[in-house]
């Protein structure tokens, strides 16, 4: 079966009644990575179940090459933008046109009521579900400025106002867009995170009167945060340019509104997400407890960790190839998207310091196309330090290649869902030195009695901590036997714990649970 | 334009010398096309001379080249001072001189061209014909030069562009047709002439004022589609000064029309001090104020600061109001007062006085609507512009036909007509200065400018100031 290609929410005739729809936002099918190579595998492995996928992109001309061929399970695919393309005509009778429109408009209301209060109850999805308000109406309607002014009298008085303007149309203009699509019908709604995604998902299955299943491997709500205090958009300097051509300069009182803002607003979306959903998943007991903290009911939350095709991987990776000490240096990997949450830029800092200590062999490995400007920034770290001979940028590499050369994991992330690529370190006997970010202490040193007893797998390290990487470095590289220890724990405990046939079980159960009288039925 | 205003300002602090100079740019700029006008068809006679057979010719020439000039390039020389005006607002110089050279072509040729067309027409020998043509052609471009170059030369040059083609126009006239005896074609010889040198002076002064590199591949096009709404206020402000002549003589005709056609030529002459003033004015104090508020706007005001200094826009429009009333209220009592021996030193009969003081109100009104007009182009009110000025077309030609029809003076209908438009005007005004937060960012566009992750979206790149654009060539 093809997947229908359906372009902004405008779904093509024909397409089937899904099982399941997908909401998914920046990541499958066109971006590679973890999450992605979740989705991919569940919907692989539940070829029984018909998945209709809700790709929320940030903008239309951003990357739509897929780098997964679907599978033939897939009924459509649907792309929808936050950013739509540039009109060329000018908007110069677009307040006039728009002036009353979205003056009792109900997704107005509901974008107040997200930021001035603090309760979620069904009218507040009622109004978003209305989906009542163009994206033309909002730019250039008074009813939103009105809406837009009482948010800065009331959250910001002290802000810089136009900024708040552009922070506030740059926060609502894709709410408003998404909002207005029109949703595949499908038995079920399931949500890969909170944001954009989790509230439309929840929408959408409001509107229907459909189930709702939200699952999260990172907690969206905090990796926002962490971006938020690292963004540059939010560090000083305005977009915009004065008359005289200088760069503005945002002050303080305005950066730390528009921050708070912003992180009011993606944890109001988070909590319509999780007031709506019928379970909330993570994928593991650290990640439930924030999401409880988040205003997640704990009633509502389950810890389903992900797992690995371990058989499949032990026959396509063998471990570590032996080196002999002191003629190869240990040789040491960071494997993930070249991103910014991954933090890079201190796994660089650690080796330069562990460089100091012992011979290393530096290799970066993953995906560098998400993020061009901060690969640029490694890079540029990397010949600052003067690395250039010591660190290697490799690229995406097949899974064999990347365990059977590396003698050590490193993951420097501030924030994590259960990495992926900590399992597959574990199945193929490779020690891993990791940040406590989500579940990488539980994957590391075990999370019940049984795999405590396994031993240990790896090193926790605290986050952005470039000394305590470098030490654990050093230690793993300067003692081969323990690196053997810990290699051998992985193994055990991947094998024991971290099956991807118990994902999938888990999965069908949770779908099976909301739909009872369907599951089997639309397969046959 | 912009660049005016701290010479102006300069040239005010100079004492009284400069303060006159000042205003005089201000009365050149704003005034001098129509007392042109007036001036060459008043002294049409006194040149070629009364008895002579072609006069009735030269007159058509004259009347048809110059009001094709007013009605043709009145609203191109809107978008094109307001092209240049963006373009120094942006920091852009290099991308004035090609669209520039390319639009002043262009009104060469529309106003060439409609005037061909319409005299011959008019059953006029193709010979003066082309004459006319020529002149419209010189006349509209050189007022399209006026309207940029005031903005961009400095007002020395300016006066001295147009002192000098104005004594070049009638002295060549004059030697060419009583030294020469080279009759209506020597006339209109020596119009095109100084027309010709003004203009040449005015390009000179803008070309310099230029840098030498220019950006060849900047377009004018796009201007005329985002100013086409303040070129028809331009059109219909315009038309409004020559409907109710237009009605007078079609109504009312022979001598009745007359007067009222003579009245209003000498009432109009009461607003050139009116004229002067809004041009310092608004180039100086009015402009400071609106700059700050945008410079407020843009460097990161909070809201009620924004909402006070609308407030103070408010109240400096109303300032201006009230200054233009004064001014204008000043020169009327003082007209009305010397209406008799005015009326007399200038030859106007009895019967033509009553006209002329209904309609001194009327040049007023419509000089204060100006006014308006003016700071709706200048909040970007292009819309709200193209209506005003429609009201009072609208308003003047209802009541010049109303009061033609009911017996009465069409002067009367005239007067009323600009008066209810001027307050028409003033309304637009007031409700679009008190909204000017709202309508400045809601008129925003929002599109793609870069990649980003969804929620990390963020506004556009620099968001062009529609609104930062001075009036140049509003008549």
């Amino acid at each position: 079966m093809k997947p229908f290609d359906v372009q902004n929410g405008r779904p093509s005739a024909g397409v089937q009644r899904a099982d399941v729809c997908l909401v998914l936002e920046g990541t499958y099918p066109y971006v590679k990575g973890g999450v992605s190579t979740w989705v991919h595998d569940l919907i692989g492995s539940l070829p029984d179940l018909r998945f209709a996928l809700v790709h929320v992109g940030s903008e239309w001309r951003a990357g739509t090459r897929m780098r997964y061929s679907l599978p033939a399970n897939v009924v459509s695919l649907s792309n929808l933008y936050c950013r739509e393309p540039p009109v060329l005509r000018r908007h110069a009778d677009a307040p006039r046109r728009h002036a009353d429109a979205g003056r009792s408009s109900r997704v107005l209301r509901g974008i107040r009521r997200l930021h001035l209060e603090e309760e979620i109850d069904s009218s507040l999805l009622d109004d978003l579900a209305s989906g009542d308000l163009s994206p033309g109406a909002f730019l250039h309607g008074r009813a939103s400025f009105e809406v837009t002014t009482e948010l800065c009298e009331r959250l910001a008085p002290d802000a810089s106002f136009i900024d708040f303007f552009w922070h506030s149309r740059s926060m609502h203009l894709p709410l408003v867009r998404l909002l207005a699509a029109e949703p595949p019908a499908a038995t079920l709604y399931h949500s890969l995170c909170t944001g954009y995604a989790g509230l439309l998902a929840a929408v959408w299955a409001h509107r229907a009167g459909r189930p709702f299943l939200l699952t999260e491997h990172g907690i969206y709500a905090r990796e926002r945060n962490l971006e938020l205090d690292r963004a540059p958009w939010l560090r000083g300097t305005r977009d915009s340019r004065a008359a005289d051509g200088a760069q503005g300069m945002l002050d303080s009182s305005t950066v730390s509104a528009l921050r708070l803002m912003w992180r009011r607003f993606f944890r109001a979306l988070a909590r319509c997400a999780y007031a709506r959903a019928s379970t909330v998943v993570s994928i593991c007991d650290a990640n439930r407890q924030r999401q409880i903290a988040d205003g997640a009911p704990a009633g509502k939350t389950l810890v389903v960790p992900n797992g690995i095709d371990v058989d499949g991987l032990g026959t396509r990776v063998p471990g570590p190839v032996p080196r002999t000490p002191g003629r190869h240096p240990v040789r040491v990997a960071f494997v993930g998207r070249l991103v910014p949450i991954k933090d890079v830029v201190t796994f660089i800092h650690a080796c330069f310091l562990a460089l100091q200590a012992v011979e290393l062999d530096v290799r970066i490995i993953g995906p560098v196309d998400e993020d061009p400007a901060y690969v640029r920034r490694c890079r540029r770290l990397v010949a600052k330090l003067g690395l250039e001979r010591a660190v290697r940028f490799e690229g995406a590499l097949p899974i064999e290649r990347v365990y059977s050369e590396i003698d050590v994991l490193v993951l420097t992330s501030f924030s994590e869902g259960q990495p992926l690529v900590i399992l597959e370190a574990g199945a193929a006997g490779i020690p891993v030195v990791a940040s406590d970010a989500g579940a990488c202490r539980e994957l590391l040193e075990g999370r019940g009695n049984a795999d405590r007893q396994i031993g240990p797998s790896g090193i926790v390290t605290r986050l952005a901590a470039p000394e305590e990487t470098a030490a654990a470095i050093v230690r793993l590289a300067r003692d081969p036997e323990q690196r053997r220890l810990l290699g051998a724990a992985g193994r055990r405990r991947v094998a024991t714990f971290y099956r991807k046939s118990v994902t999938v079980s888990a999965y069908r159960a949770l779908y099976s649970w909301s739909w009872p009288e369907s599951a089997g039925a639309s397969s046959a | 334009m912009a660049g005016i205003g701290w010479r102006l300002e300069r040239l005010i602090h100079q004492g009284i010398s400069g303060a006159t100079t000042a205003y005089a740019t201000g009365a050149t700029v704003m005034a001098l096309p129509w007392v042109l006008t007036t001036a060459v068809l008043f002294s049409l006679p006194a040149v070629i001379g009364r008895g002579m057979a072609d006069l009735a010719t030269a007159g058509t020439v004259v009347n048809v080249a110059y009001a094709a000039a007013l009605l043709v390039a009145g609203p191109v020389q809107i978008v094109i001072s307001r092209h240049v005006a963006d373009r120094v607002y942006e920091g852009r110089p290099r991308a004035i001189a090609a669209p520039l050279c390319r639009g002043l072509g262009a009104t060469f040729l529309i106003c060439a061209l409609p005037t061909a067309v319409g005299l011959l027409a008019l059953g006029v020998p193709s010979r003066a014909a082309v004459w006319g043509a020529v002149l419209s052609a010189a006349v509209g471009t050189q007022w399209t030069a006026l309207s940029v170059g005031n903005g961009l030369c400095s007002p020395a040059l300016v006066l001295g562009a147009v002192a000098a083609g104005s004594a070049q126009s009638f002295l060549l006239a004059a030697l060419l047709v009583a030294v020469a005896g080279l009759g209506v074609p020597g006339y209109l010889f020596g119009l095109i002439s100084g027309q010709t040198l003004t203009l040449v002076i005015l390009l000179v002064g803008i070309f310099r004022a230029l840098p030498e590199e220019a950006d060849e591949r900047a377009t004018l096009l796009p201007a005329f589609r985002d100013y086409a709404a303040l070129a028809g206020a331009g059109l219909a402000f315009n038309a409004s000064l020559w409907v109710d002549k237009l009605i007078a003589w079609s109504l009312v005709g022979g001598e009745a029309a007359s007067f009222h056609a003579r009245a209003s030529t000498i009432a109009w002459f009461s607003t050139i001090p009116l004229l002067a003033w809004i041009f310092v004015e608004v180039e100086t104090t009015f402009y400071r104020r609106f700059r700050s508020f945008y410079a407020a706007l843009e460097g990161g005001a909070t809201l009620p600061e924004l909402r006070s200094g609308a407030r103070g826009l408010v109240g400096e429009a109303a300032r201006l109001l009230r200054g233009a009333i004064s001014v204008q209220a000043g020169v009327t009592v003082f007209l009305q007062l010397a209406a008799d021996p005015l009326a007399r030193w200038l030859g106007l009969r009895q019967e033509a006085i009553l006209p002329y003081r209904l309609l001194l109100f009327g040049a007023g009104a419509q000089g204060i609507g100006l006014l308006g007009l003016i700071l709706l182009y200048y909040f970007g009110l292009r819309r709200e512009a193209c209506l005003a000025a429609s009201s009072l077309f609208v308003a003047v030609t209802a009541l010049t036909v109303a009061a033609s029809a009911s017996r009465l003076p069409p002067s009367v209908g005239t007067a009323l007509g600009c008066s209810i438009g001027a307050v028409l005007i003033w309304r637009f005004v007031f409700r679009g200065i008190r909204t000017v937060l709202e309508n400045t960012l809601l008129g925003q566009p929002f599109e793609v400018g870069r990649r980003g992750k969804a929620g990390s979206e963020r506004r556009r790149e620099p968001h062009r100031r529609d609104t930062m654009k001075s009036v140049a060539g509003h008549q």
